[in-house]
Parts: C-alpha cells; sequence; structure tokens
C-alpha cells in the first residue's frame, strides 16, 4: 500500500473514530441524574467493589445477578428489608458491614437505576409478537 | 549457530527488551495465580472457606483482569522493544532515563495494585479496578513509552511496516481510552448511571482494541521474523487488519450495550462493523500460521525443530479466532444478544479471545523472544523449545478450549432456560437447571485448575530462561530447543524435535 494511500485510510479512521466519540457523547437519549442520597449510594456501589459479582446494565461479573432493575421487584421498603437481608451475608453473597446510612443510599441507588431502563434485554412469552413488553431486543424497543 | 558479538549500543536495547519479557511473565504469572483463587471461589465451599480466611473474590477479580492487561501489554510491549534493538541505533542518555523511568513507574504502578486492592481500596470499576492515584505512574510511564518509540518509529512512518502504524496507533488509543476511562471522577459522569455505562463500555472496548492492535502487531511482526518474508508486513492484507481491526476497536463494544439507553444509531454502527474483524484476522492468523509451517517443513532441522512450541502457538491461535468468530456472531446479532447477554457466554468470548488469540500469540513470541538469549547468559543450554513443551502448549490448548467451551455452553442453557422461565430481577439464577446450579462452579474450577496447571509447566521451562542474569557481553550460542545433555537418539529423531 502507498504512503499516500495509507495516509487516507489513517484519516479516515480517525474521522469515524471522532465521528463516534462524538454520537456517544451527544447522545440525545433522556437520562436522569442521581439525587444526592443515591450518589452516595454510588459510592457505596463502588467502594465496596460490588460490580465484581453483580451487573448494571450487564457491567459487571457473573457471579451475582444483575441488580438493574431489582427496585422493582421489592418496591417501597422491601427493598431495604432485602438489602439487610442480603448484605449480612448469604450463599455465595460476603456480609458487608454497611451502616444504616449506607444502607440507605444503596437503596435510593438501585431505585433510581431502576427508573433508568430494563438492564437485561430479556426475551419471553408476551402479547407483543412473543416478547414481554418492554422486554424487547433493541431493534424494535421503543 | 553462534550469535556475533554485539555492539556495545545494543546491549541496552537488549536489556530492555528483556526486563519487559520478564514484566510480562511476572503479570502473568500473577494474573495466573489470582485467576485459578477467583475460579475456585466459584465453588460455593471453597469460597466460604476463602471468605474466612480473608480472601475476597472483590479483590480478586479486579487483580485479575487488571494483571491478564498487564501482560498483554508488557508481552506486546516486549516485541516493540525487540524492533527497536534492530532500528533504534545508540540509546541516547534522554531515552535511557525515560526507559527507566517507564519501568520504575510501571514498578511502582504493579506493587501499588498488588498491596491496595487486598485492603479493599478501589475504585469499583471494570479493568480499572485500582484506586485511580495509581493511574498516575502508569499513564506517565506510558508517555515516557510513546516518547521514545515514536522517537524512532517516527522516522520515516509512512513507509514502515504495518506493525509499527499498528502499535502507534495503539499507544495512541491507550493514551485516549485510559484518560476516558476515568470520566467517571468527573461529577456530571459520575452522577448519571447511564451516561457512565456508556462511557465506560465505550473507554473498555478501546482500551481492549488498544491491546489488540499491539498483538496484531505482534503477529505480524513475528511472522516475518520467523519466515524471513519482509513483504507481509506490507500486505494489503496485513493493512485490511488494521483499518477493519480499529475501527472495530472503537464501535463493537456496543454488542455489550443494546440494552442500554442510547441512541440507536450507535448500535446500528456497532453491529454493522463487528462481523468484520474476526474475518479478516482469520485470514492473517491463517496465512501467517501456512507461512511459518511452509518455512519450518522445507527449512533447516534445528531451525524449525526449536520452533515446534511457536508454530504450535501460533497455528492454535488461527483455530480460535475461528471459534471466537461464532462467539462473536452469537454477542453481536440481536436476537442471540437478547439470550445470552448478562450470561457467561460473555465471560467465555472474553476468555477465549485473551486467552486462545492473544496469549497464544504472545506466548509464541515469548518463545521466540527467549530463544535468543545466549546459552552463556543463561549458564547452561536450557530448552525452550521441546517436545515436552510442545506437549504443553496442546494440552494449554485443549484445557483453555475446555474452560471456553463449558462457558459458553453454561451460559447458552442460561439463556435458553432464563428465555423460557422468565424469573424477577435480582432472583440468584431461579431459572437454572439444578443440574448446572450443582456443576456450573465446579467443572469451571476444574477447567482452571487444568488450565493452571498446563501454564505452570510451561512457565517452569521458560521463567528461569526469563530471569537469568543479564550479561551484557552477548556472547555465545542461543538457547535453542536443544539440550546439553542429549543422547544420539534424540539428536537423530526423524521429527527433529528435540526431548526435554
Amino acid at each position: 500500500m502507498r504512503p499516500g494511500h495509507r495516509k487516507l485510510l489513517l484519516g479516515f479512521l480517525a474521522a469515524c473514530f471522532f465521528g463516534q466519540t462524538a454520537l456517544v457523547y451527544s447522545d440525545p437519549t433522556p437520562t436522569t441524574p442521581l439525587s444526592e442520597e443515591a450518589l452516595g449510594g454510588a459510592r457505596t456501589w463502588h467502594a465496596n467493589n460490588c460490580q465484581s459479582c453483580h451487573q448494571i446494565y450487564g457491567f459487571g461479573g457473573f457471579l451475582g445477578p444483575d441488580l438493574t432493575n431489582v427496585a422493582a421487584r421489592y418496591p417501597g421498603t422491601a427493598l431495604d428489608g432485602w438489602l439487610t437481608h442480603v448484605l449480612a451475608g448469604t450463599g455465595q453473597m460476603p456480609h458487608f458491614a454497611l451502616d444504616e446510612g449506607e444502607r440507605a443510599g444503596l437503596a435510593a441507588f438501585l431505585r433510581e437505576v431502576d427508573t433508568t431502563g430494563i438492564g437485561q434485554a430479556r426475551v419471553g412469552p408476551g402479547d407483543s409478537g412473543g416478547f414481554a413488553a418492554g422486554e424487547l431486543p433493541w431493534w424494535e424497543y421503543e | 549457530m553462534t550469535v556475533p558479538a554485539p555492539a556495545a549500543d545494543q546491549v541496552s536495547r537488549r536489556y530492555a527488551t528483556l526486563t519487559f519479557v520478564r514484566g510480562a511473565l511476572a503479570a502473568l504469572m500473577v494474573a495466573l495465580a489470582v485467576g485459578l483463587l477467583s475460579a475456585l471461589y466459584s465453588v460455593p465451599a471453597l469460597g466460604e472457606s476463602m471468605r474466612k480466611l480473608g480472601i475476597q473474590f472483590t479483590a480478586l477479580r479486579p487483580l485479575h483482569t487488571i494483571f491478564a492487561s498487564a501482560w498483554i501489554f508488557l508481552g506486546g510491549m516486549a516485541v516493540v522493544h525487540r524492533f527497536l534493538q534492530e532500528e533504534g541505533g545508540p540509546l541516547k542518555p534522554g531515552e535511557r532515563l525515560r526507559l527507566r523511568g517507564q519501568v520504575l513507574l510501571w514498578a511502582f504502578a504493579g506493587l501499588g495494585i498488588l498491596i491496595t486492592l487486598p485492603l479493599g481500596i478501589t475504585s469499583g470499576r471494570e479493568y480499572m479496578g485500582h484506586h485511580p492515584l495509581l493511574s498516575i505512574p502508569i499513564f506517565a510511564g506510558w508517555l515516557l513509552f510513546c516518547w521514545n518509540y515514536f522517537g524512532i518509529a517516527g522516522r520515516g512512518f509512512w513507509q514502515r511496516p504495518v506493525y509499527v502504524m499498528m502499535w502507534a496507533v495503539g499507544s495512541l488509543f491507550f493514551v485516549y481510552t485510559f484518560t476516558e476511562q476515568h470520566a467517571y471522577l468527573l461529577p456530571g459522569v459520575f452522577g448519571d448511571p447511564v451516561v457512565d455505562r456508556q462511557i465506560q463500555w465505550k473507554a473498555c472496548g478501546t482500551l481492549v482494541g488498544s491491546f489488540n492492535l499491539f498483538v496484531y502487531g505482534t503477529a505480524i511482526f513475528l511472522g516475518e521474523k520467523i519466515t524471513g518474508d519482509k513483504s507481509y508486513g506490507q500486505s494489503r492484507t496485513a493493512w485490511a487488519l488494521l483499518g477493519i481491526g480499529l475501527l472495530n476497536s472503537f464501535t463493537n463494544y456496543t454488542h455489550h450495550t443494546y440494552h442500554l439507553p442510547q441512541s440507536h444509531l450507535v448500535k446500528w454502527i456497532g453491529f454493522c462493523v463487528s462481523m468484520t474483524e474476526l474475518l479478516i484476522l482469520l485470514k492473517v492468523v491463517g496465512e501467517l500460521s501456512a507461512l511459518v509451517r511452509a518455512e519450518s517443513e522445507g527449512g533447516r532441522t534445528e531451525t524449525a525443530a526449536g520452533r515446534c512450541v511457536t508454530r504450535i502457538l501460533l497455528g492454535s491461535a488461527k483455530w480460535w479466532t475461528a471459534a471466537m468468530l461464532v462467539s462473536s456472531i452469537l454477542i453481536s446479532v440481536p436476537p442471540l444478544n437478547a439470550l445470552v447477554h448478562g450470561t457467561y457466554v460473555v465471560t467465555g468470548h472474553a476468555m477465549g479471545t485473551t486467552i486462545g488469540i492473544d496469549t497464544m500469540i504472545l506466548l509464541a513470541a515469548m518463545s521466540w523472544l527467549l530463544r535468543e538469549r545466549p546459552s552463556t547468559e543463561v549458564g547452561v543450554r536450557k530448552p525452550v523449545d521441546c517436545k515436552q513443551i510442545c506437549r504443553t502448549a496442546i494440552g494449554l490448548n485443549i484445557a483453555a478450549g475446555a474452560l471456553a467451551f463449558w462457558l459458553h455452553f453454561a451460559g447458552l442453557v442460561d439463556g435458553v432456560t432464563r428465555y423460557l422461565h422468565p424469573v424477577g430481577a435480582g432472583q440468584a439464577f431461579a431459572y437454572r437447571p439444578a443440574w448446572l446450579q450443582a456443576s456450573i462452579g465446579p467443572v469451571f474450577a476444574i477447567c482452571g485448575l487444568a488450565l493452571f496447571g498446563f501454564f505452570v509447566m510451561l512457565l517452569r521451562r521458560w521463567v528461569p530462561v526469563a530471569f537469568a542474569p543479564f550479561d551484557p557481553e552477548m556472547l555465545g550460542e542461543p538457547v535453542s530447543g536443544w539440550p546439553l545433555e542429549q543422547s544420539p537418539e534424540e539428536r537423530e529423531d526423524p521429527s527433529g524435535i528435540p526431548a526435554c
């Protein structure tokens, strides 16, 4: 390949890279910033490396379940109760000595993450062509 | 075969190559040790015992991912320094200072990570689980490397073989992606979980792209050196690999984000591009292993025999690439992605590509680099390539294959049963069949143990050669596959491969 062609190739690739980066950073999808309490919970999540075993939107380890929408399963104060139970150590889950404020922050974090979308594209039986509403793969997901 | 007496200015460059070989092998050993412990952790009873001993999975996993990445980067960098040995000329004082700075900074960072993560000091991020302060020496060391590399490779840059460009782009890419990995330090990013994950996935994808470029460059450089055919580095196929590899490195991470709230355009671009990279890589690895095989079959007996393990490792990367193509399709085609994402298929794909493609190519490079060490340095002629090591390389592939297969199989079963029996979020694998729940951890641990065993068998031979004291005189014959005490029968072995 001639040097001129190489420069063109690299130039094209650089343009693609910056274009793609611009697309990601200017994404128009509406998102909601975390509240102060949930922000504390996010810090607790990272400080304890919860991501080692659990996922948020499929990002993390697979030793434990995805927790993106766990708050939907435990509405209201049920989530706090569930957290108290699992953080004490159960099965493969180790014991985490979090104080009440940290636990409340973590609950707030998981509640607010739950409102942002569906964490796992689960294809299941439903009334929308065999897919459960709200659980469609992305190319049909509106 | 004898090695000519060294030019004085070559000695330091040769030492630099050896230093990175040692660093890469050290990082591999750490990654293997914590990887084995992580695999054992998946057996509930063992996990509980390890927790009681104070060994936490939250420390093991980031240690494994960090040191596995370090192995790939350092292995690639050893090959880059081997290239600089030939192209660099005399080592200038400034260059020497930067090199020393780079090694010291990275050694400090490596030790720092090894100490702080078990103490629970973590950022809690994927791939970058260490405390962000330790990113400073890593980043500074990388900039020093870029300075040295571009100072030499920059001369006549556009005429140079494709691997020079791959390493150059990989280096710059690392600078970018490493910075982007730390975007979470900005309150606006950390405070928005969706934006945080959009950027984190993008940065992780680019990081993998960066080290892939180092590995692809290594494969082509190695092929060129072994065959003596310099045309390959200038070929259209090799440049196509660079183009497609690079395009993929900043788009194909999106198969992990199909369900993340973000622009569909980003996902479509990622999907369209992601199907292309492995096809071209398959072609390149296939062509290179064919070249090496042809050269070995028709070439000098000792040389061919001594490259037995290099051939096996490079050849196996071809089959791994084909297998990972299938795995990549599983993850990238949206309906299949919906089925398997969030299961062990993703882990199987990550481990398959990291061990099967990247590690096999880098181990082939290590075998080639270690064979260059003069026997006077090593003390005796220790075998780097021999029948036993070749068998170990085959065993290594079988064990890695079993591990990747099991993870894919378990992930697929999980995906299908999750489809058939949807359960509430956060319910720990209630959809998983009992037989899989009982076997997933133990089989994973057994495969991991076997893989670890084969790695140990390989490193048991190579580590003493790599860590033997450096001899600046650089005289004598290179370490070959031929041991000092060798029976005539072994020398006349028709396969041409020496026994250990």
